[in-house]
């Protein structure tokens, strides 16, 4: 009987029909992918603001967790950081779990998308949240290099 | 047949009130002024309440063509995002005077949205002064209430009437009528909790309110935009009011004409209005002072009351259900 594959490592096997081969996650840009969180200060139910980036185990991208406002604006500039050093022509962001962006933080993934199409490459956004696609429909302008999955 | 302003005063700011009576007055004195500016070959954008703009167009036959045109009662039905629509016209043409018809006051306004749209007019002033363009400001005189008629001798230096152009006496400066406009502001009827947020909690307020919008008429996504509109105003009051701040929500009842029912949500800290344009003129999506976030408060909003003072500042956002 075969050992399941390993969450982190392409062992060669053959995945079932329907599972995407695991992306090499292993590379040294998924290490800097890491859990941020806030210093665990405010916030009156004594959770601290939050968001998270993982790298995504199937292709080259990270999976973004949690609200990107003020609050969580540091966490939110190292993430894009790492994320644009991604290696591989197209670069996922998947957004399926972040609740809410605001202006602030969609001028970040603007200038984190210039980053990487300056590269010659592509960011392409997963599930963006309503408050993106209503940023995005009020700044048409500065938000057209934005692309997002269909 | 009226003489323009416009015409007389090449290169300089042209804020007229055009008091007219009736359809006919109408079409002749904004009509003219229309024309004058399309035969000028200057950029045209004519900004009123839909059945007016229809006739209008009319009138203006072949011509209308060559005028932007937008409905005032859906572009404006803020009165805090029609300055940014004028300035943003006259920005797109900025190698000719932009031509401007705004009447941002007709019949069956509520007696809040008459307020800020005459802090709106006061601030025409401020923001296109020595700018060479002209905003004419239709008043429906025989509609409208006479105190509507009043202020707007106010807030325009010049006044069109019965065919004849007079510098208004009773213009003042734009302070002095956006101090007029920061009346006190009525309590809500049977109270509304108060939720207080400080740094780290603006994932709390906007659960908070989500949580309270989903008990209401708001479509999910006009409960999106209220999120995202308090989101803004909370974010404000961290970065520029004092760090923390206080949100009430509460839902109005159709009370009539222009009153109908709806949401208020409510921002209150210790800011300060330093700028009376900010969130008026688009801003930079980078941007990073408040007025980013005002200006979009005033894009998702159906009504912004904006009140300064001394112990800080009040926001009451406003959306229709009905």
């Amino acid at each position: 009987m075969p050992s399941p594959p390993s969450p982190h490592r392409d062992d060669g096997s053959v995945p079932p029909a329907g599972v995407q081969q695991p992306y090499d996650a292993d590379a040294a840009w998924a290490d800097a992918v890491v859990r941020c969180t806030a210093d665990g200060t405010g916030g009156r139910t004594g959770t601290a603001p939050s968001l998270t980036a993982r790298p995504l185990r199937d292709r080259p991208g990270a999976r973004l967790s949690g609200s990107c406002d003020l609050d969580t604006r540091p966490i939110l500039s190292a993430a894009l950081g790492v994320v644009t050093r991604i290696p591989g022509p197209v670069v996922h962001l998947d957004l399926s779990a972040v609740g809410f962006l605001d202006a602030a933080a969609v001028a970040a993934l603007v200038q984190a998308n210039a980053t990487v199409a300056g590269q010659g490459r592509r960011l392409l956004l997963h599930h963006p949240p309503y408050s993106l696609r209503k940023v995005v429909e009020m700044f048409p302008d500065e938000c057209a290099a934005l692309e997002v999955a269909a | 047949m009226i003489n323009h302003p416009a015409a007389d005063a090449p290169g300089a700011f042209v804020h007229p009130a055009l008091f007219y009576r009736g359809p006919a007055d109408y079409l002749a004195g904004v009509g003219g002024f229309v024309r004058a500016a399309l035969t000028a070959d200057e950029p045209v954008l004519v900004a009123v309440p839909g059945p007016r703009l229809e006739a209008l167009r009319e009138s203006l036959g072949g011509d209308a063509a060559k005028v932007t045109w937008t409905d005032m009662t859906q572009s404006g039905r803020n009165p805090g995002r029609i300055l940014a629509t004028l300035q943003e016209f006259a920005d797109r043409h900025e190698d000719r005077p932009a031509r401007i018809v705004g009447e941002p006051i007709w019949p069956g306004r509520s007696q809040a949205e008459v307020l800020e749209a005459t802090r709106h007019e006061a601030l025409i002033n401020t923001a296109f002064a020595g700018r060479p363009a002209s905003v004419l400001c239709p008043y429906d005189v025989l509609g409208v209430p006479a105190a509507v008629v009043n202020d707007a001798r106010r807030t325009h230096p010049v006044v069109m009437e019965e065919g004849r152009v007079r510098v208004s006496p009773d213009h003042v400066d734009a302070a002095v009528v956006g101090a007029d406009c920061d009346r006190p502001l009525p309590e809500p009827h049977g109270g509304a909790p108060s939720f207080a947020y400080a740094h780290g909690e603006l994932g709390e307020v906007r659960a908070y309110a989500e949580a309270w919008a989903r008990g209401t008429a708001l479509s999910a996504a006009r409960r999106g935009d209220l999120v995202l509109a308090v989101s803004e105003a909370a974010a404000n009051s961290l970065a520029h009011g004092g760090g923390r701040g206080s949100l009430r929500l509460w839902s109005t009842v159709d009370s009539g004409p222009g009153r109908g029912a709806g949401v208020v949500a409510e921002i209150r800290d210790a800011g300060r209005l330093t700028d009376p344009l900010a969130g008026r003129r688009r801003p930079a999506l980078a941007s990073v002072n408040g007025g980013r976030g005002l200006w979009m408060i005033h894009q998702l909003c159906d009504l912004v009351e904006i009140r300064a003072s001394d112990s800080g500042l009040t926001l009451r956002l406003h959306m229709a259900t009905s």
